[in-house]
């Protein structure tokens, strides 16, 4: 299990290279003329976010969830239904601007939070096998709902177009470099936000329920409420997921809430190092860059990719960011002696 | 005399037809170090577990600092200054030793929504883990997981995290099992000196120790209270030399 103490600063480090990668990514895509790598980036930097989110109810929490798909459709239906309204010359609720990035994202972000409260204060009644079973049920629900929904006689929609940013910015997200770097501005800033909830006494007490619930309570907090409360901005964050997800594939259909959906995020959390918010990050670059390369080797590729996860997860129980954890030598001591040293100290 | 800082009224629970603990009545004075003692199987951990909360009380009455208590969760219990350690111990292992106490500190502190400043950063719940570090001879290991301490070292974490809230009874369950005789002679020395600050509910099997340090010595055979009273009364009782024979327990 991932050590509960302090994120250790290697994990740091890692969480900087990275993103330095993503800062430079767009212009090494000109560089090299793959523009392709940009939509690709824009896809693992938006499921990145679920997959952050996740970490935190079955990571820090120990709770594995495997609904959390049904909080990235909430937020993408968000986006499909604003759009859906503007087509048909309509408002949301007497708002206007319901294709409006400051009206339609927090409103996903914030429908998807509330669903989590209701889902999670049920769920939460259950632990272990009966919580897994109990969050796929609701995420099914859902799913099976807006299966039967109909826009346009049909259960999906293309959007014709992205979340439109105030005029003020200056910033189309029809450019694919822009969304990238807001999809990128959305992951860090929510990892960031995840960072400092799980090293502050929240995160700490919840982090301790999950080692140990007995002794939590009888120091006299039932971790409960701290637990719905993780449940709660888990499902915040898959709605920011969603909300971006919707504009990324333009797209907005059921298959976002499908259970294997769920899974995915799950095996992201659990193939990247879960419990170190750093760690599903990789786990989704890896997952969605696996799944691109299978793709192009083989058709079959979904059979390729189980037994290459079940290896994964074997020989690598810390996940990815756990293997990188390990490596030997002090490698980023060296690192930084080199910068004092260029930095003009020696 | 005042009243007694924990009470139990013909308390009882059963583990389907096994009455673990049949119909106890037991009053700890403030200021005492009350002794519990009974052949394995006795069920003097169960009774612990009522009293804390950590299992429901099949009937009975537990009354705590004045108030009834039967009816609160165990959580609810800890908040109004009951803290204690397990027989089989029981802390964070993966966290550090000071996380370990660190929490402890926070939660009786009720400061756990607190989202944004990092724990670590509280630096008066740091003094204070540290302090109680300090307290239990940890201070040094305060870094290392705690899960890598010696077991020794770890029944003394769980008292300095029993003592985070600074707590108006302690309950205590074989502090010195699975001890060596040094780590049991140091525990021995811990439970003398917090006794003259504390309230303690001991359970123990090691007779030594116990009458070393016990006020009030209550014997439990069978779910039941066979006597309770002075160390010195009952270590001479013949009704208690039976219980502990007849079950074929050394009383060592
Ligand atoms: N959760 C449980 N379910 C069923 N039986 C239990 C449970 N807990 C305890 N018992 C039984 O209740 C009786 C009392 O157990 P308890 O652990 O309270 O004894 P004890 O006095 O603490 O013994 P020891 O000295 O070995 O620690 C034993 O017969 C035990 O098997
Ligand atoms: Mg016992």
């Amino acid at each position: 299990m991932a050590s509960g103490s302090e994120s250790p600063r290697r994990r740091r480090h890692v969480a900087l290279i990275l993103l330095a990668i993503g800062l430079a990514l767009p212009g090494y895509a000109v560089l090299v003329d793959e523009p392709f790598l940009v939509t690709l980036a824009t896809r693992i930097v938006v499921l990145a976010v679920a997959a952050v989110s996740l970490d935190l109810i079955l990571g820090y929490g120990g709770l594995v969830s495997f609904g959390h798909a049904a909080f990235v459709g909430i937020g993408a239906y968000a986006v499909g239904t604003g759009f859906f309204l503007d087509f048909n010359n309509d408002t949301l609720l007497g708002w206007d601007g319901s294709v409006d990035v400051l009206l339609i994202w927090p409103l996903g972000v914030l429908v998807a939070a509330l669903v989590a409260l209701a889902i999670g204060a049920i769920s939460l009644r259950t632990r272990g096998i009966g919580f897994i079973m109990i969050t796929l049920a609701f995420a099914q629900m859902l799913f099976f709902l807006v299966q039967s929904l109909r826009w346009q006689g049909d259960d999906s929609l293309a959007l014709w177009g992205r979340s439109e940013l105030p005029d003020f910015t200056g910033l189309d997200l029809n450019d694919t470099t822009t969304f990238y770097y807001v999809a990128l501005a959305c992951l860090v800033g929510f990892t960031w936000l995840c960072s400092r909830l799980v090293d502050a006494p929240f995160g700490r007490i919840l982090q301790a329920g999950r080692q140990n619930e007995k002794r939590m309570r009888a120091l006299g907090v039932a971790v409960d409420r701290h637990r719905l409360a993780a449940f709660v901005i888990a499902g915040a964050g898959g709605g920011l997921s969603g909300v971006l997800l919707a504009n990324a594939a333009e797209f907005v259909g059921p298959a976002y809430l499908a259970w294997n959906r769920s899974g995915e995020l799950i095996v992201m959390v659990v193939l990247g190092g879960m419990g170190t918010l750093v760690g599903p990050i990789i786990g989704a670059g890896a997952l969605v860059m696996l799944e691109e390369y299978l793709a192009q080797v083989t058709e079959h590729w979904q059979i390729v990719l189980g037994p290459v996860l079940l290896l994964a997860v074997l020989f690598a129980r810390r996940g990815i960011l756990g293997l990188i954890e390990a490596l030997p030598g002090d490698w980023m001591g060296r690192l930084r002696r080199w910068r004092a040293r260029r930095s003009g100290d020696v | 005399m005042s009243d007694p800082l924990l009470s139990l009224r013909d308390v009882g629970r059963s583990f389907g037809a096994l009455a673990a603990v049949d119909g106890v009545d037991l009053d700890v004075a403030a200021g005492t170090l009350h002794a519990l003692i009974g052949p394995n199987g006795a069920g003097k951990t169960t009774l612990v577990n009522l009293i804390d909360g950590a299992l429901k009380a099949d009937r009975g009455q537990i009354r705590f600092a004045g108030r009834p208590i039967v009816h609160l969760p165990d959580h609810a219990r800890a908040r109004l200054g009951l803290a204690r350690t397990y027989q089989i111990t029981s802390i964070f292992p993966a966290s550090s030793v000071r996380d370990n106490v660190l929490v402890a500190v926070v939660a009786a502190s009720g400061r756990t929504w607190r989202m944004w400043r990092p724990m670590v950063r509280d630096t008066a719940a740091c003094d204070r883990a540290m302090a109680l570090l300090a307290d239990v001879g940890l201070a040094e290991h305060a870094e290392r997981p705690a899960g890598t301490l010696a077991h020794g070292q770890q029944r003394q974490l769980e008292i300095a995290m029993a003592l985070a809230a600074a707590p108006r009874l302690l309950l205590l369950d074989e502090p010195m099992a699975g001890m060596g005789p040094e780590e049991s002679a140091d525990m021995v020395e811990r439970l003398r000196d917090l006794k003259t600050r504390h309230t303690i509910l001991l359970v123990e099997h090691d007779m030594d120790a116990v009458f070393a340090l016990a006020d009030v010595v209550t014997v439990l055979v069978s779910g039941r209270v066979l006597m309770t009273g002075a160390p010195d009364d009952v270590r001479t009782d013949e009704g208690v030399r039976q219980a502990y024979l007849g079950t074929g327990e050394d009383a060592a």
